[in-house]
């Protein structure tokens, strides 16, 4: 052995000679090569558990860092817009129902919106009145699920189980309205499908009394907690002028520093006649996104109480012919959704059936941002701001 | 509001357009999406920074438009584009100025067909990368869907009708 080595080791003239050296840099700088700059490609999903559904990221990463995201979609695409050209208005209710399945009341608000933009329909203001309470009761439900599993992703247990719980109320009260507890094919052109029954309103009072409470235990469990600030704050940063310039809406827009609600901004149905404030954040960041999403909550409900209150006597939907024919033309309608701006572009051509219908679906245009708020963060991290982008793949693949 | 809007597009942009201020809505010509997208993003009396919406429409006599939904958080002013695509099916990208439409334009590729010349990176985003289709031209008829791997077999089958029923048979 020692024979062998000595054999091996170069001797002492070689040592300094020029081809020694070069030799040396050259191992230098393979190793170099080898130890410190190696991309390594992880795929998260589409199968992985924080993606909430089928979504596939290929992140390429150095170490832990992350250097890039490549999100690749469209494992739930079912091809609702293609399908909604070959039904008739009526008949595309269902399927858009679930576009977005955890906030169906507003994928019917937004058909609705669409098509009443190009029909002569005067609705009563009873309807205008419970499609506002069934949709922010649908928001806060959303919100509720948002909340839960969030947390679930960032390793908190309880948070989800508590958020459940609660949802559970909301799902029980939209079934009295609806009589379905996710997909509820409910407001319709002209007014909405049924009318309320007083166990709906007394459900609905009770939750309104409770949910504040709620809110606070929430909050008290989760916003102060060391290490859930420590993981969210300073973390997914976007920019005002950026978040701007790549058109994400709702919650993702407020949480850095635009106040921009269409509530407010661009007002719809009863909205105008109802007191609420626009949570808005400037801290750009996840930990911005979370509070946001808290105060709308808040908001809501201070909403659906308005709503609750001050119902209207009278019709709960104006009359519209069995079979809806709108007027030809061409309408780009928009609401407030859980997710940011839902919008529906309608090109009708006087018949029974759209020429073209789309969904401007928010959670495909917000995460399209993930690649800008991940990069240089840890893949941990990437989690947490995917969390905070709340994304549905219904809504993204449609 | 929409005043301003018809008083730009008189000073600031060539070519053929016609401007409805009643519903907001412009409709422009083949190739001038260039020059209209530098106008709406940086003249300062419309500065159009948010893209809230971009999609593609194909009407029954063939002829494809690209919609563009504009808003101005600087001015508070709406706007509707409908770009005409010309024959070749290429139309320019809004990208670099909208980084917004990046996603949605690979969508319109994916579904029209219409190619965005100087996107940084088009490809298909919700199909299959293999697809030889795009679904949501009026001439993609759905009841092939059913059977996508028959797709192509139909398409035989029109080519020479003969052959059609040993194909089948042949799959057994």
């Amino acid at each position: 052995m020692a024979r062998m080595l000595r054999h091996m080791r170069p001797r002492p003239k070689d040592l300094f000679s020029e081809r020694a050296k070069y030799e040396r840099d050259a191992r230098l700088e393979k190793r170099t090569d080898t130890l410190d700059t190696e991309d390594l490609i992880l795929n998260m999903g589409p199968q992985h558990p924080s993606t909430h559904g089928v979504l596939r990221l290929k992140v390429k990463t150095d170490g832990e860092v992350v250097k890039e995201v490549i999100p690749y979609l469209g494992y739930l695409h079912r091809g609702i817009e293609k399908n909604c050209e070959q039904k008739e208005y009526l008949q595309f209710f269902p399927i858009v129902d679930r576009a977005d399945y955890l906030s169906s009341m507003f994928n019917n608000m937004i058909c609705t919106q669409a098509i009443e933009n190009l029909m002569d329909v005067e609705v009563p203001d009873r309807a205008q009145w419970i499609r506002v309470a069934v949709m922010e009761l649908n928001r806060i439900a959303s919100h509720l699920l948002w909340f839960g599993t969030f947390l679930l992703d960032l390793g908190a247990l309880t948070p989800f189980f508590y958020a459940l719980r609660d949802r559970e109320d909301l799902m029980d009260i939209l079934e009295l309205a609806s009589g379905a507890r996710l997909l509820y094919n409910y407001i319709r052109p002209g007014g909405v499908r049924s009318d309320v029954n007083p166990a709906f309103i007394k459900k609905s009072h009770e939750f309104v009394k409770k949910f504040p409470g709620y809110i606070d235990e929430y909050e008290e469990l989760v916003t102060g907690n060391a290490i859930f600030v420590e993981r969210v704050t300073g973390v997914g940063v976007i920019s005002k002028e950026r978040a701007v310039a790549r058109a994400l809406s709702g919650p993702m827009l407020r949480g850095s520093g635009v106040n921009w609600d269409l509530r407010k901004n661009e007002p719809y149905g009863a909205y105008p006649k109802f007191k609420f404030d626009v949570a808005v954040e400037d801290g750009c960041d996840v930990m911005a996104r979370y509070k946001v999403r808290m105060m709308e909550m808040r908001q809501s409900t201070r909403i659906i109480k308005q709503a609750l209150d001050g119902l209207p006597e009278g019709e709960y939907t104006a009359k519209v012919p069995a079979i809806l024919k709108p007027k030809a033309g061409v309408t780009y309608a928009r609401i407030e959704s859980p997710r940011g701006e839902l919008g529906a572009y309608l090109v009708s051509d006087g018949t029974k059936k759209p020429v073209r219908f789309h969904l401007r679906a928010p959670s495909f245009v917000n995460l399209a941002a993930i690649d800008e708020m991940g990069r240089g963060h840890m893949i941990a991290d990437l989690v947490a701001i995917l969390g905070s982008v709340d994304i549905v793949l219904g809504d993204v693949d449609r | 509001m929409s005043e301003i809007i018809s008083k730009r597009l008189s000073e600031g942009f060539g070519g053929e357009y016609e401007y409805d201020p009643a519903k907001g809505l412009l409709k422009i010509g083949a190739g001038r999406v260039g020059a209209l997208a530098k106008l709406l993003r940086s003249d300062p009396a419309l500065s159009f920074d948010y893209l809230r919406n971009l999609t593609a429409q194909d009407f029954p006599d063939g002829v494809f438009t690209v919609v563009y939904n504009f808003y101005s958080f600087a001015t508070g002013l709406n706007l509707m584009v409908h770009a005409l695509v010309p024959a070749s099916m290429q139309l320019e990208s809004v990208t670099p100025v909208w980084p917004s439409a990046d996603w949605q334009e690979r969508e319109v590729y994916d579904m029209f067909g219409i190619v965005f010349t100087g996107h940084p990176d088009l490809r298909r985003i919700l199909m299959d990368e293999d697809c030889n289709f795009f679904p949501l031209r009026k001439s993609f008829k759905l009841d092939l869907v059913h059977g996508m791997k028959d797709m192509k077999r139909a398409e035989d089958d029109k080519k020479n009708p003969k052959k059609a029923g040993a194909a089948k048979e042949s799959d057994g």
